[in-house]
């Protein structure tokens, strides 16, 4: 089975793109209301919902892989893994990838859950893989960061890194960037796995990096989010809250939108760091905002679902629908879709 | 009001049975007020005691070093240079050794399988620092452990995410939440079928504990690192109640609940004394326990484990060193006191029926308490030969840095 390279199948950052979307098309056509469907899957959730057409592929720590149809809930097909998952499911062209804790890294048909290859990542993962132009890029705890042939599962290179990292890579043209365990965030050469520059920060970085305006845009457990030159690494701007910024952040129209464990959503300037509004939440975020041409969602450690207006930060809705680590929802025209930490799958209607 | 000095009605007797035997019966009466709690029939499914010369108290009874640095948190941030300064010294001030490596060499060797048991339970910057964290398995490296042979554990892996520890530590080094909070009992993840204790207390279905297997299982020592801490169950919350609680599954029982039949709920009422001594008299966790450092970079002095308010939290820059756990949570009892006396808060052996109070009123007035605090467990523990109780017997040196 081959999978041609193309822009289509690039998958390049957590979730997909800049936006967190996990490959969820449209707009909510208004808030949440009734149920659809509901799934109590064995197992804990601490990766997030990505969705291809009808099918919606979710990871649990039991080890299991599973595709739902998004219309019914009902079981596609699962596959089970050799170690429990932590990584969110990355998508491309007919391939759903994701690695284990035990370092594999699979890949497998999007329509019947067939194993296509398997590969060794270098230890265990909690980051997604990231797929451009023919290559998926892996990070793993075991300080690794391995490149493989989309096609074949082939390896390519394997770097070691300066400390384990649970962030995801963020690929573009020519660089990777990436956080580690010992607070850096590194660019190296896509083509080569090379260091290209090195920047330390003050805590581990364990935030996925998003890529805007020539800017890496991530957050550190020093308290600080920052805004590094994607050339050299320098220091743009960077913003402090009162604690540690472990979620991915998300982008949009000029700003990014970071949650952190001290309760807030901050939207600053991409451009200077300037606040544009912060908005309290009831708890910890530890899980990427996903945004939508109107609205922030946002899933609060152990709070319910947040909606906020995507220019002030006000409360649009609200839905509980049990707690949740990590996990982004994915949202369509009339669904949204989210999973909790104690593997619950919700299916909502939205109005 | 001071409880009276007395426990006759602890069962000695039907302790000491459990020490050797595969499984044991016995019933503990715990000292209640203002009302007796009914006697707490209990059974213990573990294996024969190993008897080792690290285990519960450990081979410096009646020692606790603390270690003050004035530099330890900076600007709202624990600073980890001072943090390792102070377990450098620590180490060496426990163990009477001329350098870390000696010291930690005093309690582990290579072929060791060390568990760190973090207490990861309250807001954030009360938990254990993971800065301090990464500096014990930088000594257990020095004692020549190997990364892959390190596991920072506890039950609740939610918790262990939210205070970042997996991103903290160095590559190699495992980080395991052992418990799903609705699978309870042999089939939960990462218990251990086969050692457990039994009990009712308030008329809870599930009426077993398990032990986490990476105590009975993976690791060859453990090291506990629980944090300075007010609980408004237990009273004091260190070394004792987390290696018991953070290691057995479904112990919120214990003081949550309610028997129609007994007239009994929880709050007011606990069984946490004697129950947290119990747990930790079970083999193998008794053995395996070799050391304590309990974190004092910030204290909780009310409203824990989750201080409802930073007025209850103070930057206490301190951490104590022992491997006598009762000894350890003694001296944390009396800082505790100490800083609720500075202010005008009750003792935490407080047992007037007035003081019982809301939660929203715990959270707000430190006069207030759900509960009747089971501070007498750490004393019960010393009775039970876990460790040192009388103050008069424990040694204190003090250490000042920074």
């Amino acid at each position: 089975m081959e999978t041609t390279p193309n822009d289509s199948v690039n998958w390049p950052t957590f979730l997909g793109d800049n936006a967190r979307r996990g490959g969820s098309p449209g707009e909510p056509a208004g808030p949440p209301s009734t149920p659809a469907w509901k799934r109590e899957l064995p197992g804990m959730a601490l990766s997030s919902p990505v969705l291809k057409g009808e099918l919606l592929y979710l990871a649990f720590m039991d080890g299991s892989l599973y595709a739902l149809d998004s219309q019914n809930g009902q079981t596609r097909w699962s596959f089970a893994a050799a170690a429990p998952i932590h990584s969110t499911p990355a998508l491309a062209d007919h391939l759903v990838l994701f690695c284990d804790e035990s370092g594999n890294l699979y890949a497998v048909e999007n329509t019947t859950g067939t194993l296509v290859w398997r590969a060794q990542a270098g230890g265990p993962a909690w980051s997604s893989p990231s797929i451009f132009q023919g290559t998926v890029y892996q990070g793993t705890t075991g300080a690794r960061l391995r490149s493989f042939d989309l096609r074949t599962g082939r390896r390519d290179w394997d770097i070691e890194l300066t400390g384990g990292s649970c962030s995801t890579a963020h690929v573009t043209g020519d660089r990777i960037y990436i956080g580690t365990g010992d607070g850096r965030v590194i660019a190296l050469e896509r083509g080569s796995g090379r260091t290209s520059w090195e920047m330390r920060t003050g805590g581990p970085v364990l935030s996925s990096p998003a890529f805007a305006e020539d800017l890496v845009l991530v957050g550190s457990e020093d308290e600080f989010f920052y805004a590094l030159d994607g050339r050299n690494g320098a220091i743009r701007w960077r913003y402090r809250g009162t604690q540690g910024f472990v979620a991915p952040p998300a982008c949009g129209e000029g700003l990014v939108y970071a949650g952190c464990k001290d309760g807030y959503v901050y939207a600053l300037s991409v451009g200077n760091g300037e606040l544009q509004w912060k908005a309290r939440v009831p708890e910890i975020i530890c899980g990427a905002p996903t945004v939508t041409s109107t609205l922030i969602c946002v899933q609060p450690y152990g709070g319910p679902l947040l909606a906020l207006e995507r220019r002030s930060g006000k409360q649009a809705w609200k839905v509980s629908l049990g707690a949740a680590l990590q996990s982004t929802p994915a949202l369509t025209s009339d669904r949204l879709f989210l999973v909790n930490y104690r593997g619950v799958v919700h299916a909502l209607q939205c109005r | 009001m001071k409880p009276p000095d007395r426990r006759d009605d602890l069962n000695r007797r039907n302790f000491l049975k459990f020490a050797g035997a595969g499984a044991v019966i016995g019933a503990f009466t715990p000292w209640q007020a203002p009302t007796d709690l009914p006697k707490l029939e209990y059974r213990i499914h573990a294996p024969s005691a190993v008897s080792t010369p690290g285990g519960m108290p450990g081979r410096f009874p009646g020692r606790v070093v603390e270690v003050f640095h004035s530099k330890a948190i900076v600007d709202r941030r624990v600073s980890a240079p001072a943090v390792r300064e102070m377990v450098e010294r620590g180490m060496k001030e426990l163990t009477g050794t001329g350098t870390a490596t000696d010291a930690w060499r005093t309690f582990f060797e290579p072929a060791d399988v060390v568990a760190i048991k973090p207490n990861p339970s309250g807001v954030l910057g009360t938990t254990t620092a993971p800065e301090l964290v990464r500096e014990v398995i930088g000594g257990l490296e020095l004692a020549g452990v190997k990364r892959t042979n390190i596991i920072v554990y506890d039950r609740f892996p939610w918790q262990l995410f939210v205070s970042s520890y997996y991103g903290y530590v160095p590559a190699g080094v495992r980080v395991m939440g052992t418990a799903d909070v609705l699978a309870p009992g042999p089939t939960a993840l990462g218990h251990d079928p086969d050692i457990f204790f039994e009990t009712t207390c308030f008329a809870e279905l599930e009426t077993r504990s398990y032990l986490s297997t990476v105590v009975s299982r993976l690791a060859t020592k453990i090291i506990n690192l629980p944090c300075l801490k007010e609980h408004q169950g237990s009273g004091p919350t260190g070394c004792l109640k987390n290696i018991s609680y953070g290691s057995f599954t479904n112990v919120a029982r214990t003081h949550s609940g309610t028997d129609d039949s007994r007239g009994l709920s929880g709050p007011p009422y606990s069984f946490i004394d004697p129950i947290v001594g119990l747990l930790c008299s079970i083999e193998p966790l008794r053995s395996k326990l070799v050391l304590n450092i309990m974190d004092g970079l910030r204290g909780v002095w009310h409203s824990g484990p989750f201080a409802a308010s930073p007025d209850f939290i103070w930057d206490s820059k301190t951490l104590y060193f022992g491997t006598d756990a009762v000894a350890v949570d003694r001296i944390e009892l009396e800082t505790l006191e100490r800083k609720r006396r500075e202010k005008g808060a009750p003792s935490l052996w407080d047992r007037d029926p007035s003081q019982l109070g809301s939660r929203a009123e715990k959270d707000k007035n430190p006069a207030k308490n759900q509960w009747y605090r089971a501070t007498s467990h750490v004393r019960t523990a010393g009775q039970m030969g876990l460790g040192t109780w009388d103050l008069d017997r424990i040694r204190h040196p003090k250490i000042e840095l920074g």
